[in-house]
């Protein structure tokens, strides 16, 4: 019993032996390290705004601000592509000049099992919204109705039957072009 | 000079203090938090995104009602429809074009069904075109008693930037001219 309580009596020693020794371990480094990885959890992981690091420039426009809708993707141009990337980080493309291959392939099956997702998601959480099945596209500046055809007959075939044009805000309002129309002609009859 | 006793004596207490692991170790902590507290800030400046809005637009859907055979019979029916005096707006880089779904269609040869209003130097005459279409439409409603549905079909050629093709739209809109304006494709 002696020799038990010596034993314990040495272990407890050399701990608070060991535990006032000074440290040479520098923790700084280490906790800065941390930190930062805890500080980026904390911003990606809770509403983190779908357009950051997609390249488009939307028009700046007045437009109806809107809660977040279920579909968003951006699309622009690079290199005679032309690009769709959504709020997954998905990345579709397909050449400028036709939509088709496996890109706009792709494209079409994702928009279907996006509305798919949807349609389950507002059944089974008897959540029905307008805005979960409605689609934001944000265009890029460069972009002309020929390469934004194939993106809306998709959203059709899909069955996606609302979606918008996303809009960039400015503080002040926006004003109309003046109608620089030299006199109010009577409009020409198409022949 | 000589120093006295007590003032080496406090000048070593001092040094002793400060090169203490306690205030060390405080000092770090609190540095910390300031240089965390600076990168958050950068951070969530960089990721703030700027306000946006959307102009909204949709498809037109085929009706199909289920027919309801409990108490209620409950029937949808459509909002609007797209009828052959629905008006029809053509844009194309050198002129805004107008007139009914019959006159792009079925009567394409009358060239009384549609009415032209040039760019003036490459920039479409939206105002222009707004007012002539009013002006038309009073008149059809007038004479022909073809009352207007507030439904227009807007059909941009392919090379008309989506930049525009956009303002036009809500343009079309917010002149309370159209309730909805749906986009179409397939006419030129």
């Amino acid at each position: 019993m002696r020799r038990r309580h010596e034993k314990v009596y040495t272990a407890y020693r050399r701990l608070k032996g060991r535990l006032l020794e000074k440290s040479h371990i520098f923790p700084t480094l280490f906790l800065i390290g941390v930190g930062l990885v805890l500080m980026l959890l904390c911003l990606t992981n809770f509403n983190l705004d779908p357009r950051l690091g997609h390249p488009t420039e939307p028009l700046v426009f007045e437009g109806k601000i809107k809660e977040r809708t279920g579909i968003w993707f951006a699309v622009y141009l690079r290199e005679q592509n032309v690009v769709v990337s959504t709020a997954g980080r998905d990345v579709f493309s397909w050449p400028a000049h036709e939509a088709r291959g496996k890109g706009y392939e792709d494209f079409q099956k994702f928009l279907k099992d996006k509305a798919k997702t949807i349609l389950h998601y507002e059944v089974t959480a008897e959540n029905l919204a307008d805005r979960n099945s409605e689609a934001v596209l944000s265009l890029d500046q460069n972009l002309t109705y020929f390469h934004v055809k194939p993106i809306l007959l998709a959203l059709a075939d899909a069955k996606i039957s609302r979606y918008s044009f996303e809009t960039k805000l400015v503080k002040l309002s926006s004003q109309t072009a003046p109608d620089r129309s030299r006199k109010k002609e009577a409009p020409a009859q198409h022949e | 000079m000589q120093t006295s006793m007590t003032l080496r004596f406090r000048i070593f207490g001092t040094k002793k203090r400060l090169s203490s692991d306690k205030f060390y170790f405080t000092l770090n902590i609190i540095a910390l938090i300031g240089f965390f507290g600076v990168l958050i800030g950068m951070v969530r400046f960089l990721t703030l995104a700027s306000q946006f809005g959307a102009i909204e637009t949709e498809f037109p859907i085929l009706s199909s009602p289920v027919h309801d055979v409990s108490y209620h019979r409950f029937s949808e029916r459509p909002a609007k429809r797209i009828t052959e005096y629905t008006t029809m707006i053509v844009l194309t880089p050198e002129a805004f074009f107008f007139g009914d779904v019959r006159g792009f269609s079925t009567d394409l040869p009358d060239a009384r069904k549609r009415f032209e209003i040039p760019h003036v130097d490459g920039e479409p005459q939206l105002g222009s075109t707004i007012q002539w279409i009013r002006k038309w439409q009073k008149e059809r409603s007038d004479k022909l008693g073809i009352r207007a549905d507030n439904l227009a079909i807007l059909v941009p050629s392919n090379q008309i930037p989506m930049a525009i093709v956009i303002q036009v739209l809500e343009q079309l809109k917010r002149e309370r001219l159209f309730d909805r304006v749906i986009l179409g494709a397939g006419i030129l």
